[in-house]
This record gives structure tokens, sequence and C-alpha cells, in this order.
């Protein structure tokens, strides 16, 4: 994918050393690379409204999954899955360590959305507003799946 | 519709900043009464108070040339400024989407309720969990 290409190539070395993202990146038996994931600290947060006046409601910590690829010509093999996979286990890793109540990551909006938003909805995701395509997957759910998984 | 000078309906919404080396600049940042016909847009690079000694080359296609142009004339800026301003507008819409996620108080309530609640089982998951142990060597 062009977009994802172009921000590997010329945005990552950067993001890095500017300590904005952290990429994990999966290579196969010849070296090269086959995917990546990156993720970076996140909040989810109430609009301001006078409503809230008097009520508690402060930003709750999240992680945020950046972008997640797999290489073109090694499609269909379940890496992107995999990388998911490690990707919700690297947001708990952080949330062990930090505090994280969730993990956020937006589908993107391409002809593949609705099967993309299925596949997430389907692992557990929800949406943080309804028909939008940013979603949330919990920790504590993350964590239940990672126990029984093991 | 053209203005020489702003009517004063707009007056005591007008600012003007002196920006280093440059020129001023005038922004009309809201409208006074209703009747105001001006489509308006909001000069996001109003408040940065630095010189503009860099320079971007841009080429583009000359149906999206003509409707920038239109545009700009249609709130009264000259291009740059609007392309200037909307490029930059959109960064800070990027850079704050991925570092916070906004939501309505109803939705943040739901949320928080969500992370709070007891994890539960999701077989798919699990699976997922299971599948990356056998493609994942060494991870």
């Amino acid at each position: 994918m062009a977009q994802i290409d172009s921000w590997l190539k010329s945005s990552i070395s950067d993001l890095i050393r500017e300590n904005r993202v952290r990429v994990w990146c999966a290579t196969g038996a010849d070296g090269k690379l086959v995917g990546f994931y990156s993720l970076c600290a996140h909040q989810v947060e109430p609009e301001a409204a006078p409503v809230l006046a008097g009520r508690r409601r402060t930003a709750i910590p999240t992680v945020y999954l950046t972008a997640l690829a797999v290489d073109g010509a090694c499609q269909r093999q379940g890496i992107g899955g995999a990388l998911m996979a490690h990707a919700i286990e690297k947001a708990i890793e952080v949330s062990d360590q930090i505090g994280a109540a969730a993990l956020v990551l937006d589908v993107l909006r391409d002809e593949q959305f609705k099967r993309r938003k299925a596949f997430y909805l389907n692992l557990g995701f929800a949406e943080t507003e309804p028909g939008g395509d940013r979603l949330y997957l919990t920790m504590n759910d993350a964590r239940t799946a990672l126990l029984a998984a093991t | 519709m053209a203005f020489h000078q702003p009517p004063a309906a707009f007056i005591p919404f007008t600012e003007t900043f002196r920006l280093p080396r440059t020129y001023d600049i005038r922004i009309y940042a809201g409208y006074h009464d209703e009747e105001s016909m001006m489509i308006q847009m909001e000069n996001s690079i109003a408040a940065v108070m630095e010189a503009k000694d860099r320079r971007k080359e841009l080429k583009m296609q000359p149906s999206v040339h003509a409707a920038i142009e239109i545009a700009a004339k249609t709130v009264g800026m000259d291009s740059s400024t609007f392309i200037v301003s909307a490029a930059y507008r959109a960064a800070r819409d990027v850079e704050a989407s991925q570092a916070r996620t906004v939501v309505a108080p109803e939705l943040f309530d739901a949320f928080a309720a969500a992370v709070d609640r007891p994890g539960r089982r999701n077989e798919a998951l699990e699976a997922l969990f299971r599948r990356r142990r056998d493609i994942l060597a060494g991870a």
C-alpha cells in the first residue's frame, strides 16, 4: 500500500527518534521485512461540556495502534493476525508497566473497511462511536483471552 | 461581494497581527450578525508568530488549483494563506487524533464502564493468540 510504504520509508525514523512511536517488525527466514506494527501512548477523554461541571470525568490512558501492515507478497499467510496478536500482547505489557485501560485503533476506510471492521469486532473490539472507524479492546478482555490461550 | 474595509459588524471580532518581516494580516475570525453572506474559514496559522522563511513548492492538477483559487477567494484569503492554513489545520488534527480520542460525554461514560468491566472470554481472540505463536517465532 503506497501510503504505508511512504510512511515507513520517510517518517518512521523521525517518529522513533522523537519518541512518538515504537515499531515492531516481523522478518522472514531471509531477513526481509514481511510486516510491522507501531504503538504510541493515547488517551480517551470526554468532550468539554458545561453539563460535566461537578462530575468527575478524567481522561483514561490507553495504547494506540498507529499502523499495522503486511508486505503485499506475504498476504493471506496469517501474518497480519499474528502481528495483531503480538500488538495486543505488547499493549498488555505496557498496561502492566504504566497502566492503560484499552488498545485503540482505526480501521482503514477503503474498500475492505467492512470486512476489516467485522474482523476486529469479532475479536472483541468495540466502537468508540456508533458507526465510526475508531475501535477499542479493553485490557481486561485482552488479558482474559491471553490467559485462556496459554 | 468585495469589501474594501470590514463593515462595522466585523470590527469587534477583528484582530490585527504584525508578522515579523512580512506584512500585516487582518483576520475576520467571526461574524457579528446572521446577515453576513461570506463563508468563513478560520486562519489556523494566524497565531503562529514566526517569520515565514520556509518555502514549499507544490504541484497539483489544474482542476485542483482552480478549486483552491475559487475557495480562497470565497473566504477572502489569498491562495497561499488558504493552502497553508488548511494544511496546518489538517496536520494538527492528525497529531491530535493520534494522541487522543475525544468523545461525547455519554460515549465516554460507556467507554469508562466497558474498561472497568471484568474481562470476558472471546474464542476468536484466544485462537489468534494461539496461532500467533506458530507464525511469529522468537517473539
